[in-house]
């Protein structure tokens, strides 16, 4: 039987493999739940502190008392505010996500369980451990590091993409084209409600 | 690899490290450099810049304001020293603080901004002989109108073009070319030597605790102590002085 461990480093080293094995009973979903909050919560937790950091350093260009006393008393209202607004927009994307990709798969003559695409949504979340090694280029070395991150950004989105296509084509016996179109489906309705909102607004 | 560990355990193993290690590194890796800022003209520091002033010897320290903007708000001079300090601020208004004693002082700018459109602060330190052996200048601002904070930094400014006229000397003349920086002309009290002083452009005049202006022109000024401040760019200066 497959531990947690395996499964996290099977979906970086044998994605193939271990899509399938998710999705013939070695996936269940207080496990995906549990992947989602472990990777979720580490990256929105390295960015608060990050933001902290960046803040504090700029406080010294920033010459003033009152502002560093006012970080000082906001440090851990930033902090558990970040990490709050991050993980709610994780979890909403891991079910809501899992949901709309089913929904677009059916539309795309798939027939499948929405449970899977949701259990295997949420394990897909191993994908941010690119953002979580930038990360910590970024702590040492700031614009480097940050270009280490804007490089390893559009990798995790894709691999991401990648293993949920891979599962949903599976699971719903659809083409790799068609539930490649369904795994970004969701990426593509945030980006659309985005853009009515800001020409409404 | 160990024994009987699977390539997929240790890519696990590897991406829960990496996870923990993003928390981890924020808290262990030293403060951001912002140093690309300064490179770009972006100076700053909170922190009060200790300067060593030599006993007796006045200084001139500039602090570069490298962005025109407008100061709002809390936009204050702490000074900590034992003697006492003007300090000048270049074109547009002008901001005479004068502090005594040893100890921790501050000045706060109130009724309305501060406008800042020079290209520089300048901070007349004087002191009579021996009575200065250290000041510890902080200047905190806040620039709202724009979006970058510009920070102020103290620098101490070479002080070769400075000369101390002593009585007796009869007169002296000194000719600065164009972006020779601050002069400072030093005169010991009691003297009776007057200083003639001829400039291209704006001279600050500082006599004791008040400052006077000369602008474009020729001015005789009466019996010191008093420092003059020019303008880093004035492309004539003269500056005679005549008595015993």
């Amino acid at each position: 039987m497959m531990k947690t461990i395996d499964k996290i480093g099977g979906l970086l080293v044998k994605p193939d493999e271990t899509v399938t094995a998710l999705l013939h009973g070695a996936g269940n979903f207080a496990e995906s739940v549990a992947i989602v909050l472990f990777f979720s919560t580490t990256l929105w937790v390295s960015i608060a502190l990050h933001i902290n950091r960046i803040a504090s350093a700029a406080l010294t260009i920033v010459p003033l008392e009152a502002s560093i006393l006012a970080s000082r008393l906001a440090t851990p209202a930033i902090i558990g505010g970040i990490v709050f607004i991050g993980l709610t927009h994780d979890l909403v994307n891991f079910l809501a996500g899992g949901v709309v990709v089913h929904f677009v798969a059916s539309v795309l003559d798939g027939v499948g369980d929405m449970g899977q695409v949701i259990v295997l949504n949420g394990y897909t979340w191993v994908a941010l451990v690119f953002l979580l090694a930038g990360s910590i280029a970024v702590a040492f070395s700031f614009i480097a590091g940050l270009l280490v991150l804007l490089a390893l950004l559009p990798l995790t989105w894709i691999w991401h993409i990648y293993l949920l296509a891979r599962g949903v084509s599976e699971s719903h016996g659809i083409t790799m084209g068609r539930a490649f179109i369904a795994a970004i489906s969701w990426d593509l309705l945030k980006i659309l409600v985005l853009a009515v909102l800001a020409k409404v607004v | 690899m160990p024994q009987g560990m699977s390539r997929e355990r240790i890519a696990g193993i590897v991406a829960v490290t990496i996870a923990l290690l993003a928390v981890a590194a924020p808290l262990l890796a030293p403060p951001p450099d912002f140093g690309f800022l300064k490179k770009l003209g972006i100076t700053g520091g909170r922190e009060a810049l200790p300067i060593d002033v030599g006993l007796g010897v006045p200084q001139v320290l500039s602090i570069p304001v490298t962005y025109n903007g407008s100061f709002s708000g809390p936009a204050a001079l702490e000074i900590d020293a034992q003697s006492s300090i003007v300090l000048l601020q270049e074109g547009g208004r002008e901001i005479n603080v004068v502090v005594r004693g040893g100890h921790d002082y501050s000045v706060s700018e109130s009724g309305g901004k501060i406008k800042v459109s020079a290209s520089s602060v300048v901070v007349v330190v004087t002191a009579p002989r021996g009575s200065l052996d250290s000041v510890s200048l902080k200047l905190m601002s806040s620039l709202v109108n724009g979006s970058v904070s510009a920070p102020l930094q103290l620098r101490a400014v070479s002080t070769k073009f400075s000369i101390t006229l002593i009585a007796g000397d009869g007169s002296s003349d000194l000719r600065l070319s164009s972006s020779a920086g601050t002069l400072v002309v030093v005169h010991e009290p009691g003297s009776g030597v007057k200083l003639s002083v001829s400039a291209a452009r704006s001279v600050v005049v500082v006599e004791g605790e008040y400052s006077r202006q000369i602008v474009d022109g020729h001015a005789e000024i009466g019996e010191g102590p008093y420092t003059v401040s020019i303008d880093a760019d004035n492309s004539y200066l003269a500056v005679r002085v005549t008595g015993r």
